[in-house]
């Protein structure tokens, strides 16, 4: 019997879950995130458009949002329970750890994703609710049961599972998707992949262990380091387009430049270390980690300039264009 | 044919752990009834706003019908000033 099987088959540990243990299958710090993008696409496109939202609904649809990337977590959780038993990051999660039965982690998530749907129907429009069942579905499904086990491109693909949230905001106030909306996807998107692949220059054996294709399990570290170079070229000036149309003032500008720069820094100075080689060393470790912590900076900065711009009234265009 | 069924004995604190998860649970259900409430209300104060048929079902007929009239008097009057000018041209011929 393997080592997988034997805990898959070990008798569930008689702790009673908790309400605690069910929270920690939503992956609650992945909601934070999805909702303070959801939320700066909402208010970014009552300050663009002009169109306004009942402030209850806009709330509703957040805390559908929310509800929608917690069901996809639980989701998540359910089918990936074997491989979470065998590395040692994710052995506590709620399912390995023995307190929620698998099926119990599934059929929350999809009564929760029915919920969340059709919440966002009511508090918004058709569009933002096929928006929102489309990224559990992506994440859910395409990402966790197709993409992940099958392809080192696993996290590049699936992180568009990550980037709706600012688009469901925007369409959830206009019933619209332009390109404003798919210029914050765009950046959530390029963000992704740098932003695992320093955790997994650093996680890498875990991900081999449990038999994850992660880059630096396929093509090894050096690879990896040059498309975390790649795509931090790109995502830089990718991050200043909202400034040529007219979705990011100064205050996001400079937020935008400042930040881009020193994530290229750390995209440099990653690319030219041995960060994830068999002979790392701590420095290098804690270079990868650095990265990672500050790919998470990074974005909140973006998010949290356009939030305060539109929100708080402060927006003042540059005027490239 | 009768079913034989183990009677499982839960221990004070899976008990007091199910209390807890079911009161969740109560807690829940409720929030969404109160959030599908809330959604319904401001849908329908919005809607009588503006268009008394699209949440309810009942439209206000002399609401519609005074819309129908004004309506047909502003295409009259869009009409009759897209044909003055002509009739101002064929004059001068």
């Amino acid at each position: 019997m393997s080592q997988l099987d034997q805990i898959l088959d070990a008798p569930i540990v008689p702790r009673p879950a908790t309400a605690g243990d069910y929270i920690q299958l939503l992956k609650p710090r992945i909601i934070m995130l999805v909702v303070f993008t959801a939320l700066a696409g909402l208010v970014a496109a009552q300050g663009v458009t002009g169109v306004s939202i009942n402030p209850i609904m806009a709330a509703i649809a957040v805390f559908a949002v929310a509800l929608g990337s917690g069901a996809a977590g639980a989701i998540n959780m359910w089918y990936d329970a074997d491989i979470d038993a065998i590395m040692t990051r994710t052995s506590t999660r709620p399912i390995p750890a023995g307190t929620v039965p698998r099926s119990e982690a599934l059929a929350m998530g999809l009564i929760m994703s029915g919920v969340s749907v059709l919440l966002m129907w009511l508090a918004s429009n058709v569009l933002a609710a096929a928006m929102l069942a489309m990224s559990i579905a992506y994440y859910g499904w395409f990402y966790t049961m197709l993409l992940k086990r099958r392809t080192p491109q696993n996290i590049v693909i699936g992180g568009a599972a990550g980037a709706f949230p600012p688009v469901i905001g925007w369409a959830a106030v206009t019933g619209t998707m332009p390109l404003d909306a798919w210029i914050m996807f765009a950046i959530i998107f390029f963000w992704t992949p740098p932003h695992f692949w320093a955790l997994s220059l650093v996680a890498h054996k875990e991900y081999e262990k449990a038999g994850v294709p992660m880059l630096p399990v396929t093509h090894g570290a050096k690879a990896t380091r040059l498309q975390i170079l790649l795509y931090s070229i790109l995502l830089a000036p990718l991050c200043l387009t909202p400034v040529l149309t007219g979705l990011g003032g100064w205050i996001y500008a400079v937020s935008a430049a400042t930040c881009g720069i020193i994530f290229l820094g750390f995209a440099v100075k990653v690319w030219r270390s041995n960060a994830g080689d068999d002979d790392m060393g701590p420095p290098e470790r804690k270079l990868a980690m650095s990265m990672f912590a500050f790919s998470i900076l990074y974005l909140t900065v973006l998010f949290a300039a356009l939030l305060i711009e539109h929100g708080l009234g402060l927006h003042m265009p540059v005027g490239v264009l | 044919m009768t079913d034989t069924f183990e009677r499982v004995e839960l221990s004070p604190e899976a008990t007091a752990a199910r209390k807890k998860r079911n009161i969740w649970l109560a807690a829940a259900l409720l929030g969404f009834v109160f959030l599908v409430g809330a959604t319904t209300a401001i849908r329908i104060s919005e809607a009588g706003a503006k268009d008394g048929m699209y949440f309810s079902g009942y439209m206000n007929e002399a609401a519609v019908e005074k819309e129908k009239r004004e309506a047909a008097a502003r295409a009259e009057a869009l009409e009759a000033e897209l044909e003055a000018p002509k009739a101002e041209t064929v004059g001068d011929e």
